[in-house]
């Protein structure tokens, strides 16, 4: 309904008891039946009584007896008009008589009409006939503009999704293009690490056997300990056994108990005072080594979010797009405890990059959380396993199932509704960058594998679940 | 002789071990000590001055959980014991913001993004040695080969 003023509308329902209900110039139509062709000389204004109509600018300028398909030449609907609306004023108002748009019949629909012979009416009390249909060109006028005002809006809502979608087309093509060139690097980098570990090892064996083990206990360490483990231990090997402090520490990373330093023959330990370089050299290769695997999951997981969109293959792994992941949101979750428990899952059909935007999103989620609500001793826990809804035959009965819980605070109730729900946000501020895309779009994707959410929150614990099919038994094959 | 401590704060294991390693060339003359983060740096310092040592340096890194690296320079600078300390924040992905807390609160000597290069990080902390050397009134002569010899001359002229 177009908003007028009621002496408008009084007008207007003035004209309609007046010139619009002549039952000898009413026309009825059909569903999809065509009124007035473009181009087609008509000298009627036609008023939609009951029913609805389409307006369609043709560009071969000729309309065929029936609505054609979508697919059929090249058309645009101009307009939709319901009852109350004037169709044919402009051509009518102009003294042109030709329509400049095709109408159909949305529905079955009656119109009424005038055309140029209809007397004037009253003409002593409501003035000549222009006067008197001033009202339906105000009507034209303001419902023209309606349309106008709609359509501009809608399209640059149209543009800002293109351009967004667009935007995110590109950051993939981008970045699996730089993934694609790193991966080439960190490959030479981690292969070539290995092969001069090999060799360093090989050519120190045959030397020297105390050489060989403190390169081999530099690169096969594994013991994590933190600076401040490691001081006393340090300060205590310095002191005692009068080693250097670079010394001192290989051998505290070595030996970081007095159980540990006793079992090392007093050759072995002047052989540290002496060659520690050697181990540090094996722990540097060790490092590198590592850093090449993380490089490698970044690069990994980059390439799997920037893939093309979905595409199904069967026999994937839930739990590597679960490490991979991880892997992504690394440097983010090294602030917080991370627990993992995975079980070995089925292969399932699945896009990974899809499955891969599931878990980033919830993790982002339960690290923002936790760092917005500055939680102490933040915790996220992961774990993987296998669930068997039984005796609700409609439904898929085995699922993968992956478990993402974090400590932060308890999403009230009100938020648990609509926290699934597009635009729904408690982050009012921040620029998060391309990864936290929302859990509507965790719902969208987990409802097309067929899959569940489930969402439980207490004081002390935020658990969300995703069940996806197994291959084996339904749809996901 | 007096021990003079250079501090490296950084919860990442593999950073502090390539500073260790590019600041080796200072070693024996003053001691490198590295911290996993601000409560273990503070419990040392409170070590190191508690034994009447000196801590001429501490480069931190900014992004560390718990407290940063800001936080951690600006309670050295306000505390009276390591007023000479110098402050270096090393850091790859500190905001504007950071760096303008770390100017006005943590009033930091030095600013080194990483990643770094050896021969640059070594030089400012030679630099930086050799004006807390001055400062705090410890005979100079007997770390002459690691001092940074311009800012010695244009300190004692």
């Amino acid at each position: 309904m177009i908003p007028l003023s009621d002496n408008i509308n009084r007008a207007l329902e003035r004209l309609e008891r007046v010139y619009f209900s002549d039952a000898g110039r009413t026309v009825e139509l059909e569903p999809g039946e065509l009124l007035i062709g473009q181009g087609q000389r008509t000298r009627r204004m036609y008023r939609i009584m009951e029913g609805s109509m389409i307006s369609y600018r043709e560009e071969d300028n000729e309309a065929s007896e029936h609505m054609p398909a979508e697919s059929e030449g090249r058309r645009h609907e101009l307009f939709r008009a319901d009852a109350g609306s004037f169709v044919c004023v402009q051509s009518f108002f102009s003294r042109a008589f030709r329509s400049n748009t095709s109408l159909y019949a949305l529905e079955k629909t009656r119109l009424a009409y005038i055309d140029d012979t209809t007397p004037i009416v009253e003409q002593y009390e409501y003035g000549n006939f222009a006067q008197q249909f001033l009202p339906v060109a105000i009507h034209e006028l303001a419902a023209r503009n309606d349309r106008i005002f709609g359509r501009a809006a809608e399209r640059e809502e149209a543009m800002r999704l293109l351009q967004r979608s667009e935007m995110a087309a590109l950051l993939g093509q981008l970045s699996a293009g730089i993934a694609h060139e790193l991966n080439n690097a960190v490959g030479v980098i981690s292969r070539r690490t290995e092969f001069m570990a090999d060799t360093l090892r090989a050519i120190l064996e045959a030397q020297d056997k105390l050489n060989a083990q403190l390169f081999l206990k530099g690169y096969e360490d594994t013991t994590f300990l933190s600076a401040s483990d490691l001081r006393p231990t340090v300060r205590h090997y310095e002191r005692d056994l009068g080693m250097s402090q670079e010394a001192a520490k290989v051998l505290a990373h070595i030996a970081p108990t007095e159980a540990d330093y006793k079992k090392l023959s007093w050759r072995f330990v002047r052989n540290v005072k002496r060659n520690y370089r050697i181990w540090e050299m094996g722990h540097d290769l060790r490092d590198l080594q590592m850093a090449a695997n993380h490089a490698t999951g970044i690069v990994r997981a980059v390439k799997q979010m920037g893939a093309p969109s979905s595409s199904r293959e069967p026999g994937v792994d839930v739990v590597q797009t679960v490490k991979d992941a991880l892997h992504l949101l690394h440097n983010k979750l090294k602030h917080v405890t991370l627990r993992t428990e995975f079980k070995p899952l089925p292969a399932i059909t699945a896009d990974k990059s899809e499955l891969m935007q599931i878990w980033t999103n919830i993790v982002q989620n339960a690290y923002d959380a936790l760092t917005l609500d500055k939680t102490a001793e933040p915790r996220i826990s992961v774990s993987t396993g296998i669930f068997h809804a039984e005796g609700v035959s409609l439904l898929p009965e085995e699922y993968v199932t992956v478990t993402i819980s974090n400590n932060g605070p308890r999403i009230p109730q009100e938020h648990i509704e609509k926290i699934f729900q597009p635009n729904f946000t408690t982050k009012k501020q921040g620029l998060d960058f391309g990864l936290g895309l929302g859990l509507s779009i965790v719902r969208r994707i987990v409802d097309s594998y067929k899959g569940s959410i489930g969402l439980t929150s207490t004081d002390a614990e935020t658990t969300f679940t995703i069940n996806l099919p197994t291959t084996k038994i339904h749809g996901n094959d | 002789m007096e021990t003079i401590n250079i501090i490296c704060v950084d919860d990442q294991q593999e950073v502090l071990d390539s500073v260790m390693r590019d600041l080796r060339p200072l070693t024996p003359l003053v001691r490198l000590e590295e911290a996993s983060g601000v409560a273990d740096c503070l419990k040392l310092m409170e070590q190191i001055d508690e034994d009447g040592d000196y801590v001429a340096i501490v480069i931190s890194d900014q992004v560390m959980p718990g407290e940063s690296g800001t936080e951690l320079l600006g309670k050295v600078a306000s505390d009276p014991r390591f007023a000479k300390t110098r402050k270096v924040l090393l850091t790859g992905q500190a905001t504007h913001a950071d760096t303008i807390n770390a100017i006005n609160d943590g009033q930091i000597n030095n600013y080194i993004e990483k990643p770094w290069q050896p021969e640059k990080i070594l030089a400012i902390v030679k630099r930086l040695l050799t004006l807390y050397i001055l400062d705090a009134g410890i005979d100079y002569k007997e770390y002459m080969p690691i001092l940074d010899q311009q800012t010695l001359f244009s300190n004692l002229r």
